[in-house]
């Protein structure tokens, strides 16, 4: 693998659900690479297509057709016993962290969960206590709190844990779909300045859905605006905020609530 | 005598099980035709205060001070008079669409009911007021939404449908609790710019609460900050906005306004303006 190869490549990739009266293609034709280390923001509205485009590309649903290469390797067709890198290499946090985390386990098992998976046979497993209290610690929670449970935490907190559970493996690629979407305003920017920390310190390579194309501003250096299935903009994420091309990426940028201070 | 339509007075409301109350001694008025948000964040009061106006808390709620309706107090009012304040002469929008709506029921007919309940028309005409109604908040095949049950909609119909029925009997008042936040960032500014026509027509007033200020901002004419139970600050939204005097508000303001912070960086935090005292957790 050279240096220059994208951490992604994704290819004529299509996903067509037909389990309705009618076959909906919720991905139609998407194709785009994804540099290591880039802060990619993909944003659309629910049924765009973003959320159904980042499972097949986290392995969690499987294309129609088309082509996903991570790292060098295809992941389209593989048995779950052969994607142990993928599960490894990727990592997603969801919108809201009520829903996805378990509310009857620890905190210090929820965030050792993904250590203690199959995704680790015949290679070195991190030692999880240790990691627990590392990882709490970066994602600014109290190591002394990892016996509490998920409801004792307030929603920015638990979306901590959820970012701890999702960097326990040492991914290379961090998935964020809609994860500030759940917060408080007030709260988001604490979160938002949580990744974006995380993100430079480990080099890691950001995948970040939403539906505020504002958030996408601060959090991302390139972005794919996606509506029906399809991309129908993308490129660096300045140019696409001051200078929108099609009509739907200014839809979004108007729609952006700002402040009426008059 | 004033022309306030809602009068909340020193107003405290306790859960039992709860060191703090949830509501604590707040006062607000609401005057005829005046929009006015209520911001803060989740676990504030805000929402509790809305229940509390509607007659809606459960039963352990222990509720004190006064919340004044056109001069009549609400407190310990009779079941069935507040149903008819209900609905008629103020109505709510809740944050979530699909547990607002029963599901088991078309839209239409529910829609219907609110102004059947309400004492409005008989059938027949009841059937070609809600398809007016729905296509007033820009459905636009109401024969359709009609007809269908609430999965059958998106989130926005659902929403839209719900500010419909809110509107029907042309309330006085209406509540709106986060009546957006589910919602996509392009179906929230189609929805609120429904709500300000919806409002236009109807003349009603308008208590709109919500965690996100530029939301409120769009909405409103005055606004108080809630936090912790307790209002720290009110004012127009001028006033709020240009110059708060809490340090918590200028602390909501700075995190809001994301469209105007360089790109990249780190973005403001409340903790910047404002450190939380630990009450309970």
């Amino acid at each position: 693998m050279g240096t220059d190869e994208p951490i992604y490549r994704v290819q004529d990739l299509v996903r067509v659900f037909s389990h309705g009266p009618q076959p909906v293609t919720a991905v139609d034709r998407v194709s785009f690479e994804v540099p290591a280390g880039q802060r990619l923001g993909i944003v659309g509205e629910s049924g765009s297509g973003k959320s159904t485009l980042i499972r097949m590309m986290a392995g969690l649903r499987r294309p129609s057709s088309g082509d996903i290469v991570f790292r060098g390797q295809s992941i389209v067709g593989r048995r779950e016993s052969e994607l142990a890198w993928l599960r490894r290499g990727v990592q997603l946090v969801f919108q809201d962290p009520r829903s996805s985390l378990d509310p009857r386990m620890k905190v210090a098992d929820i965030i050792a969960e993904p250590l203690r998976s199959k995704i680790w046979k015949g290679t070195q497993r991190p030692d999880p206590a240790s990691r627990v209290v590392d990882l709490m610690a970066r994602v600014g929670l109290e190591p002394a709190d990892r016996n509490r449970y998920p409801h004792q935490f307030s929603g920015g907190q638990r979306q901590r844990i959820a970012i701890a559970r999702a960097l326990a493996p040492s991914p290379q690629v961090l998935i964020a779909d809609e994860a500030v979407s759940a917060l408080d305003v007030s709260v988001r920017a604490q979160v938002l300045n949580l990744f974006g920390e995380l993100v430079a310190d480990q080099g890691l390579t950001l995948i970040f859905v939403s539906h505020d194309l504002s958030v996408v501003r601060h959090m991302c250096d390139a972005v794919l605006v996606m509506h029906a299935g399809r991309i129908v903009e993308a490129g660096p994420i300045e140019q696409i905020y001051l200078d929108p091309q099609h009509s739907y990426t200014r839809q979004l940028i108007a729609s952006v609530p700002r402040l009426r201070r008059g | 005598m004033t022309d306030d339509l809602l009068t909340i007075d020193d107003l405290s409301v306790r859960f039992p099980g709860n060191r703090h109350p949830a509501v604590d001694r707040i006062s607000l008025r609401i005057g005829r035709g005046e929009r006015v948000g209520l911001i803060g964040e989740s676990g504030s009061g805000k929402s509790v205060t809305a229940l509390a106006v509607m007659g809606l808390l459960a039963d352990n709620a222990k509720t004190t001070g006064s919340i004044r309706w056109q001069g009549d107090e609400l407190l310990g009012m009779h079941d069935a008079q507040y149903s008819r304040l209900r609905g008629e002469q103020i109505s709510m929008v809740f944050q979530e669409p699909m547990t607002a709506l029963d599901p088991t029921m078309r839209t239409g007919r529910q829609v219907a009911e609110v102004l059947r309940l309400h004492g409005g028309a008989p059938a027949g005409e009841a059937r070609s007021r809600v398809l007016q109604t729905l296509a007033k908040v820009g459905i636009g095949d109401p024969q359709r939404v009609a007809d269908s049950f609430p999965y059958q909609l998106s989130g926005g119909q659902r929403q839209r449908v719900l500010i419909a029925m809110a509107l029907i009997n042309t309330p006085d008042l209406l509540i709106c609790d986060e009546p957006t936040t589910a919602l996509d960032v392009t179906v929230q500014a189609r929805v609120l710019e429904l709500l300000q026509g919806g409002l236009d027509l109807a003349g009603s007033a308008l208590l709109f609460i919500s965690h996100d200020l530029a939301v409120v901002s769009q909405m409103v004419d005055r606004i108080a900050v809630i936090y912790e139970g307790r209002i720290v600050e009110s004012g127009t939204r001028s006033q709020i906005l240009n110059a708060p005097q809490h340090p918590y508000t200028a602390g909501l303001i700075a995190t809001a306004d994301l469209a105007n912070v360089p790109a990249g960086g780190r973005l403001p935090v409340l903790d910047d303006f404002w450190k939380r005292t630990d009450r309970g957790h």
